[in-house]
């Protein structure tokens, strides 16, 4: 009996806490909702999940402006905690979206083009990305050529992918080695001359990856394109101009002026006039 | 005493930068090209030093009315002279010039230049150096530079031509001419528009900065103060795309007299002289939006209109070329024609193709109109809405209306192209992605980027050492390489086929003549395998076991049909793995 009443008690007391925790966690959770809604506290930053959701919830509701400083500070979340590419390059192409609906096609460009470095093959950034180009009066992404399109081939893996596609190619000569070494005869030098022969096509996107690694690619946004100086003043000299939508890498800067690598020189370019592809 | 040595010190802390400045100004000289020029005449000044030494230049003086171009370096010598004993003496001398630009004549006073010798900053030349521009006296007598008035105020998008005349005494051997024109393609907002072209033949000369050639036109030699000059004429037409300022600076003309016969790799010597015309500018006023119509196209200017059509009288389904042409003071090149299949008037047209065709003196536009209906009878005229600038207000300038006939042929009374195919609905830019909607990306993180290249390295190593190994015992692809390999196989499918203990017999020394490279006849009644290779005594003993049950049951004629085709199956496979 004693200890049935014990228990008893002991189950009413575990009923007042757990109604203590739930009128608490009701307190509680009220000004959070309506924190989550209004933006990040100073004190500690929003997570990236709920930085990007609020963005969709307050871009259903029609709140474009506050949808859009969700993402971005989202975005800068996401760049400080190393988030995985897929999420940043979403976070670049829902602020495309808001900057296309704004009326900006070239900024929209731009983070179309910065998603699509970050996810190669998110094909809704790809199919934004050429209709953006166009309202801004830039031609398709990539030419005809065939070094082009084997680039842009290249360029629809990540880092990532890359390099395990070039293990792949690897094993693959390896395997065929083996059996031309071993066997001799017609069909395993043509397998092990075909497997040499796709070995620069498999390695390509690792080169391209590898090449552009400590590059931070910069495209130009200002729809008249930007003068090139070879110093960082307005008066500067000359030196060439670059259409809006070309893109050069970093290099340096200076307040309200960026050095960029274009070509083999290094040229000073407004730093307004330019925007980071890297997430 | 003790005031003695602080005298001393203090004359000491006193005389020594001046005199380390006196050391790091020695080897150095700044001069100006020429105290005293004619305006136009080339000037700067000249900085010679001498020795290996470290120069920089601080900034340049600002003096006004004088504008200095950037340093730069002209020459650098170096000569070996020989001491008096017989020692290699090399100097070296740098030269630096800053080239100068005065606005107008007058006496310029041009302060010190700061410059660093090895570290060490020095001003110089010790005094301000003093430079005296003077008019070219002769240059007006025998010079003529002049240019056409100009418009005080333009439009944007008001075309203007500017004219400049020049010439030279026709007494006078002309040696070279150039003009110097400041502002020459270097007007931010104006854009050239094709220049009239010359019905007496065109010329060149050089024009400053950058001595590009121009191309000029001969006028008929005139007489100015009783003197004859042969005269040329640069013009060009522009169209200020802005509102603002159009500045033309200080246009001088060069022109350089031979005085002295040239040889045959000489030009002989000449002398210069040089002839201004003082600053002007433009003011581009913007083209108003008050009272701006909705249609206007950026027409600006004085435009009239006129049209035409080759055929009045067609069957209805035929089209009317209509040729609208503009023509005027205009920028003719710079507008949209009229979009016809926009305006009212031309409902019961439709529009199949524009020509345009754009010229200096004329816009011409044909419009390949198809009349819908055999009702209608004429062609309305073309409206260009055009800001004009000689009212300063917006205009419309239209043509007159054409009549014309449309006959309707059998069956053609109704639209001849049918309803109105549905248009394409408009690409529409996909919409945000929620965190939900996407997977995932693919691998996040890769095995290196050096695996994949030291993978294919060893590969290729292994390829190559391997290769080279196996190929030393003979060619694997060989045709006894090829039968040892299927030898075991080949051995299934005869045992398979077998009839009897003589098949299987003949197919075990097949076998064996197949691993061995040895003829099937050498096995014959063979109960060794020492011709095969090392073989391992089980091996042998399992042989010489095989060999004599295949032998009896060969020769007494017993046992079954396939008498003894596991066990030499069983032993091929025992002898393969053996490696015999």
């Amino acid at each position: 009996m004693g200890r049935h009443l014990t228990r008893q008690r002991g189950a009413a007391g575990g009923g007042l806490v757990a109604a203590a925790l739930l009128v608490a966690s009701l307190l509680l959770a009220s000004p959070l909702v309506a924190q989550d809604l209004s933006g990040p506290s100073a004190a500690a930053p929003e997570p990236v999940e709920i930085g990007a959701d609020r963005g969709s919830m307050l871009w259903r509701s029609g709140d474009r402006d506050g949808a859009v400083a969700a993402w971005a500070a989202a975005l800068e979340q996401a760049r400080a905690d190393g988030a995985e590419p897929a999420e940043r390059a979403r976070l670049a192409y829902n602020l495309g979206v808001s900057e296309a609906a704004r009326g900006e096609p070239m900024r929209a460009v731009a983070w179309f083009e910065a998603a699509l470095r970050s996810s190669p093959r998110m094909g809704d950034a790809r199919f934004n990305l050429g209709l953006a180009r166009a309202d801004a009066g830039l031609g398709p992404r990539s030419g005809d050529g065939l070094v082009e399109t084997l680039e842009a081939i290249a360029r629809t893996t990540t880092p990532a992918e890359a390099e395990w596609l070039a293990v792949l190619a690897a094993l693959l000569f390896a395997g065929v080695g083996l059996l031309e070494a071993l066997r001799g005869g017609r069909w395993p030098t043509r397998l092990l001359l075909a497997a040499a022969l796709v070995q620069p096509f498999l390695f390509a996107p690792l080169a391209l990856h590898l090449l552009e690694r400590g590059s931070e690619p910069f495209m130009v946004i200002d729809p008249a394109g930007v003068k090139l100086r070879a110093a960082p003043e307005d008066g500067a000299e000359r030196v060439g101009a670059l259409p809006a939508g070309s893109v050069v890498s970093y290099l340096d800067e200076l307040p309200g002026w960026t050095k960029v690598r274009v070509g083999d020189e290094a040229r000073w370019v407004p730093s307004g006039a330019l925007f980071g592809l890297r997430l | 005493m003790i005031r003695w040595i602080l005298i001393n010190l203090l004359i000491v802390a006193t005389v020594a930068p001046l005199r380390a400045a006196q050391t790091a100004s020695e080897g150095l000289q700044v001069t100006l090209s020429s105290a005293l020029v004619k305006f136009g005449e080339p000037v700067g000044i000249i900085i010679r030093v001498e020795g290996d030494r470290r120069v920089r230049f601080g900034p340049l003086p600002k003096v006004s009315g004088l504008s200095f171009s950037k340093v730069t370096q002209t020459s650098r010598q170096q000569s070996v002279n020989y001491d008096t004993r017989g020692r290699p003496v090399v100097e070296q001398m740098t030269t630096f010039e800053v080239r100068l630009q005065p606005d107008g004549v007058g006496d310029y006073s041009i302060p010190p230049l700061s410059i660093e010798l090895d570290g060490q900053l020095v001003k110089a030349p010790s005094e301000a150096m003093s430079l005296e521009v003077v008019q070219d006296i002769s240059a007006s007598q025998l010079l003529l530079f002049e240019r056409e008035d100009l418009p005080a105020t333009v439009y944007e998008g008001q075309p203007y031509t500017l004219e400049l005349r020049f010439g030279w005494d026709v007494t006078r051997k002309l040696a070279d001419a150039e003009l110097q024109l400041p502002w020459w393609e270097r007007q931010e907002g104006v854009i050239e528009v094709t220049s009239p072209v010359s019905q007496t033949g065109t010329y060149e000369i050089p024009i400053r900065p950058g001595r590009r050639a121009a191309a000029i036109e001969k006028l008929p030699p005139v007489e100015r103060e009783g003197r004859r000059f042969d005269v040329y004429r640069l013009r060009r037409r522009f169209v200020a795309t802005r509102p603002g300022t159009v500045e033309f600076g200080r246009s001088l003309f060069k022109f350089s007299e031979r005085v002295g016969r040239g040889g045959v790799f000489s030009r002989g010597a000449s002398r210069d002289f040089y002839a201004p015309i003082d600053p002007f500018e433009i003011e581009v006023l913007p083209v108003p939006e008050e009272g701006r119509p909705l249609e206007w196209s950026g027409a600006v200017g004085e435009i009239e209109a006129t049209r035409s059509v080759p055929r009045r009288d067609i069957d209805l389904g035929d089209a009317i070329e209509l040729e609208v042409r503009w023509f005027g003071e205009g920028n003719l090149e710079f507008f949209d024609p009229p979009d016809l299949s926009r305006l009212p008037a031309f409902d019961q047209f439709r529009v199949l193709g524009v020509e345009d065709r754009k010229s200096p003196d004329e816009r011409v536009v044909t419009y390949d109109l198809v009349p819908l209906s055999s009702d209608v009878d004429e062609v309305p005229g073309v409206p260009l809405s055009i800001f004009d600038t000689g009212l300063s207000r917006f205009t419309t300038t239209s043509t007159e209306p054409l009549e014309i006939r449309v006959t309707a042929t059998a069956g053609a009374d109704a639209d001849p192209f049918g309803p109105e195919e549905a248009a394409e609905p408009p690409l529409v830019m996909r919409d945000i992605q929620p965190r939900e909607a996407s997977a995932g990306d693919g691998p996040r993180s890769g095995p290196g980027p050096l695996l994949g290249g030291l993978l294919l390295a060893v590969g290729i190593a292994g390829w190559a050492t391997l290769r080279a190994a196996v190929r030393r015992r003979g060619d694997p692809a060989g045709v006894r390489a090829r039968q040892r390999r299927g030898a075991l196989g080949a051995l299934r499918r005869e045992l398979r086929a077998a009839g009897g203990p003589e098949d299987a017999a003949a197919a075990l020394e097949r076998f064996l003549a197949r691993r061995s490279g040895s003829s099937p006849e050498s096995w014959i009644g063979r109960s060794s395998l020492a011709e095969a290779g090392r073989a391992s005594a089980e091996l042998e003993r399992r042989f010489a076991a095989l060999r004599g049950e295949l032998d009896r049951a060969l020769f007494s004629g017993e046992g079954p049909q396939h008498a003894g085709s596991e066990g030499v199956l069983a032993f091929a496979q025992e002898a393969v793995k053996e490696g015999l």
